[in-house]
């Protein structure tokens, strides 16, 4: 596939995974073997179900979730994707209670492609904003 | 390549978010524009009630016990007998 067509798979994710929770999606764009590292994550996103679990856990606690991306560059089978989420905290996530506060992160995200399909990745993106913004971490004002 | 601006400051500095919801109507706000937000009336409302649903839930359930005591039930039979006793 080029480098455009797996630009555009990574964009299918988003759009139809992420944006509009189109879970069964995932079992044609998420390679069996999939394995992506999020950093601060407890442990690797495994297989369609691990990441299903995983966008599962936001799309509950950001209903609204809007993932726009902002750039993204592709070499081979590589497409790196910088991107910004927005959601308003509406379920409870990872313990915490559900705010009501819209909260805005932004990461980036690189990914292999082969056949159509992610299959391996590796993402940051700004938790301690996001747990900032929605009270569970206290902003600092001064050092 | 047009990047946003996301960190207000990165080094020497703990880590402070790009973006803070408004204290009003919990909209997710740039923290460098956040002297020209303008709340929106709908979400300002909206947040409220957000804020308040443990408030509204336990309403609802008190407002349905009551409704089902011997003195609710009276209330409701007079509004019920009222409303019959209204012509049209």
């Amino acid at each position: 596939m080029s480098e455009e067509e797996n630009k555009a798979i990574v964009r299918r994710v988003n759009d139809e995974v992420w944006n509009m929770g189109n879970l069964e999606a995932i079992d044609e764009l998420i390679a069996d073997d999939f394995v992506t590292t999020v950093i601060g994550a407890p442990e690797q996103i495994r297989g369609p179900d691990g990441f299903r679990d995983f966008v599962l856990m936001y799309r509950k606690a950001f209903p609204d979730l809007r993932l726009t991306i902002d750039d993204q560059i592709a070499e081979g089978e590589t497409v790196v994707t910088r991107w910004t989420a927005t959601g308003t905290h509406e379920g409870e996530l990872m313990g915490i209670p559900p705010t009501g506060k819209q909260a805005t992160t932004a990461g980036i995200n690189i990914n292999r492609i082969s056949g159509g399909q992610l299959v391996d990745g590796w993402g940051i993106f700004d938790q301690l904003g996001l747990l900032q913004q929605i009270g569970a971490v206290p902003v600092a004002t001064q050092v | 390549m047009t990047v946003k601006h996301f960190g207000v400051s990165v080094f020497g500095s703990i880590p402070q978010p790009a973006h803070m919801p408004c204290q009003e109507c919990g909209a997710s706000v740039p923290v460098l524009e956040r002297d020209e937000h303008v709340c929106s009336e709908q979400r300002r409302l909206e947040y409220r009630l957000f804020q308040l649903r443990a408030e509204l839930a336990a309403f609802d359930e008190l407002f349905a016990a009551y409704l089902e005591s011997p003195r609710g039930r009276f209330e409701l039979w007079c509004a019920e007998r009222e409303r019959r006793s209204k012509p049209g």
